[in-house]
């Protein structure tokens, strides 16, 4: 990143900006229940094969152990619905498939003109060589499921209102 | 183990001792006669930044490895063009340094330190291009706006010379490198990004003294003044921020301009912004302007002309012309009669979207649609770095072939309020509501309204763009363009859209470098990718090429290391 020429209140003023990224209803009361929620999480919506709170679960998506203090209920609701919408770089789902014969899914860790990187879907670092790859499929940026149908209206309350409980370790 | 170490000290001997200076304008005009040096920023004046050595060719590259590094030691992007001269490499690092090393191993022979104030006025890194050399002299421009001249075999300094106060109108500063003609030194400035007037200067290369002044906005009374609404032309922007072209036939140098501001919002510049977006043909000697040609009339969308002019003698529809290469920021291939500024054609070598194509004089027909919106749009192309940038281009007088490294990229365009300048009576206006009601900060700096978010600027006046960057939309590609036809002959594509330039060699490849820090060697005929080395760090540099102790080296910096790499 370069430097950024500024003075100190255009500084906060950046430091502002960035915070609110996403933050839409940040304040906004969930109307669900975050103990049923939390019980969607581990059971039904399997959210712990992927994320994890507090060192617990996968890490094939983002960390939540303090989602709930740095995105909204807006931002939480389109990602359970539509996680498609915003995938970040780092996240971002793929498909190679190797002239071997190999075809391994997961997130793209790193990439230049001659490799590529990515974690399998097993969590595994995996590596790989461009002249040992016959096709890189980008089609479905998200591996994670559309819980739009998967969950019931209340269920998805009640995982929001889960989601946006976890602030992190205090 | 004696021996050896004497074979050593000898031939170390020999490279420093070898250094033919004076390098006077006459080697200048010869640089193509002198393939194991490199003798100006683009290598000849032609700025073909082509390599007419061919030790390493197609046939050997594949055992190209590291000889030596450069280590930078910073933290700003490494954009030099070093400089070569019989065995001595001479090359800036950022901010102000200079450093003159053996170019056969890497060591350091002298380093040369300019402070600058811990505030400077650079729109996009504390960057330095390169330098020029002239005489027994180096040629440096400063952040804080000063051209400083260096003793070559000592790293005295020899004189300063202000160019401009650098912290007015929202700050200027000097990045690109000079070019030496004839007994001057020609110098462009940056600060296009803040409501500054832009120029192009000659100094005296002896004595520092300036000698001429071009203003890249007509002032009342010059020619072509009154191409800006009401006073805009009083901080319409307008640089001259990197290298330029000289054509001793005609005795004319060639030199590119930087966007109007504010570069998104035009709403207070109506008319074409003369002369902006626009290469100047100028005399060399009085600063003369000879002819111009207007790339983009009211530019919106920061797409400066600052490219290098290519210069080429080819034939164009059965006669034999003096012809002018561009591949323009804004997404066109031109080629242009450079005696006269006469438009020939115009192709595009990117994804554009914004005109449909060209009257007889070269005016582009827009397209509705593709202004800049304060909602923000990505339904244009090319993107705000645009389909080139600053970095080289590099022309092959074997295959007849022009490479590219080019950017197709989507990005969002947006279009922010903006102070104008306080008028006459005091106040001020704004073309759309002020985010902040007014309180935020002055116009002067980046055009006002508060930086970042909602009616902020990132940076540039009136508007700005962030990166929507993922593979399926946006790409680098290295492209070999036929300049007479502007046909596309070949395309190499890569990862990321790129910030390094290219460079061919007489060994028909074409070296260059990815974001990735991909070092790449391709096939000059095919684009056939023969080598790379994975140097993991951002390129922001154009490659070299150079002769020490008979042996072909090959320089780029990659992230903030000079990599050199060898046979």
């Amino acid at each position: 990143m370069p430097a950024v020429r500024a003075t100190d209140p255009e500084i906060w003023k950046m430091v502002a900006f960035v915070k609110t990224l996403g933050s839409a209803g940040l304040n906004e009361k969930a109307s669900g229940n975050p103990v049923a929620g939390k019980a969607v999480y581990e059971s039904k919506g399997a959210c712990a094969n992927c994320h994890s709170i507090r060192g617990q679960g996968g890490s094939m998506g983002p960390d939540l152990t303090d989602i709930g203090r740095r995105r909204g209920l807006k931002y939480l609701e389109e990602s359970l619905v539509n996680p498609e919408a915003e995938v970040a770089n780092r996240y971002r789902a793929i498909r190679v498939a190797t002239t071997s014969g190999q075809t391994i899914s997961g997130t793209r860790l790193n990439e230049d003109d001659v490799s590529i990187q990515l974690r399998d879907d097993k969590g595994n670092l995996r590596s790989f060589l461009k002249e040992n790859v016959k096709e890189i499929r980008r089609d479905k940026p998200s591996l994670m499921p559309a819980y739009g149908t998967a969950l019931g209206k209340k269920e998805i309350e009640d995982l929001l209102a889960y989601l946006s409980s976890l602030r992190g370790v205090e | 183990m004696r021996i050896s170490r004497i074979t050593i000290l000898a031939l170390a001997t020999l490279s420093l001792t070898g250094q033919n200076l004076p390098v006077t304008f006459e080697r200048l005009l010869k640089a193509d006669q002198e393939p194991g040096n490199w003798l100006m920023y683009s290598n000849t004046y032609n700025s073909w930044r082509f390599s007419r050595l061919s030790q390493i060719n197609t046939e050997n590259v594949k055992n190209l490895r590291v000889k030596w590094m450069f280590q930078g030691r910073h933290v700003e992007k490494f954009e030099t063009t070093p400089l070569v001269v019989d065995g001595i490499m001479y090359l800036t690092r950022p901010e102000n340094d200079v450093f003159a090393l053996d170019a056969e191993t890497g060591r350091a022979l002298w380093t040369y330190h300019h402070q600058n104030p811990e505030r400077t006025f650079n729109c996009c890194g504390k960057v330095n291009r390169g330098l020029a050399i002239l005489g027994n002299r180096l040629f440096m421009n400063t952040l804080d706006m000063h051209l400083i001249a260096i003793d070559a075999k000592s790293g005295q300094e020899l004189w300063k010379t202000k160019i401009h106060d650098y912290a007015v109108s929202g700050g200027y500063a000097a990045t690109g490198a000079p070019l030496a003609v004839k007994d001057k030194v020609i110098v462009g400035m940056a600060g296009g990004e803040h409501p500054i007037s832009g120029f192009l200067d000659g100094y005296d290369a002896v004595t520092g003294k300036r000698l001429w002044r071009f203003n890249t906005i007509p002032q009342p009374g010059e020619a072509n003044f009154g191409t800006w609404a009401g006073d805009s032309w009083k901080t319409g922007g307008v640089a001259t921020w990197n290298n330029g072209s000289y054509d001793p036939e005609t005795n004319t140098i060639f030199w590119g301009t930087s966007n109007p501001w504010p570069d998104y919002n035009g709403d207070f510049r109506a008319g074409d912004n003369l002369y902006s977006c626009s290469v100047l043909a100028l005399d060399p000697d009085t600063g003369k302007l000879k002819w111009h040609f207007q790339f983009t009339p009211h530019d919106l969308h920061d797409w400066d002309s600052t490219q290098n002019p290519i210069l080429i003698d080819a034939p164009f529809r059965d006669r034999q012309r003096k012809l002018m290469a561009w591949p323009n920021r804004n997404g066109f291939f031109y080629l242009l009669d450079r005696t006269n500024g006469e438009f020939l054609l115009a192709k595009p070598f990117v994804r554009q979207t914004w005109a449909s194509g060209f009257d007889d004089k070269g005016r582009p027909l827009l397209v509705s649609g593709n202004d800049p919106t304060p909602e923000g749009t990505d339904k244009v192309f090319p993107g705000i770095d645009g389909g080139a940038n600053w970095m080289s281009h590099s022309y092959s007088p074997l295959t007849k072939l022009l490479y590219v490294f080019a950017r197709d990229e989507q990005r969002l365009f947006t279009k922010n309020a903006v102070r104008h300048a306080p008028g006459e009576d005091g106040a001020e206006t704004a073309s759309i509501p002020l985010p902040d009601g007014g309180r935020g900060p002055r116009g002067a700096r980046g055009g006002g309204g508060g930086m970042f978010g909602p009616g902020g600027n990132v940076p540039g006046g009136g508007g700005g763009g962030r990166r929507t960057f993922a593979p399926e939309a946006s790409w680098g590609k290295v492209i070999a363009i036929d300049p007479p036809s502007g046909t596309i002959k070949w395309e190499h594509r890569v990862v990321t859209p790129p910030w390094g330039g290219v460079m061919a060699t007489a060994g028909n490849l074409v070296f260059g470098g990815t974001l990735e820090g991909v070092v790449f060697a391709l096939d000059a005929r095919t684009g056939q990718r023969l080598w790379y080395f994975a140097g993991n760090d951002r390129v922001y540099a154009s490659p070299i090429s150079y002769l020490a102790n008979g042996k072909q080296y090959v320089s780029l910096a990659v992230g903030d290391v000079l990599l050199t790499f060898g046979l």
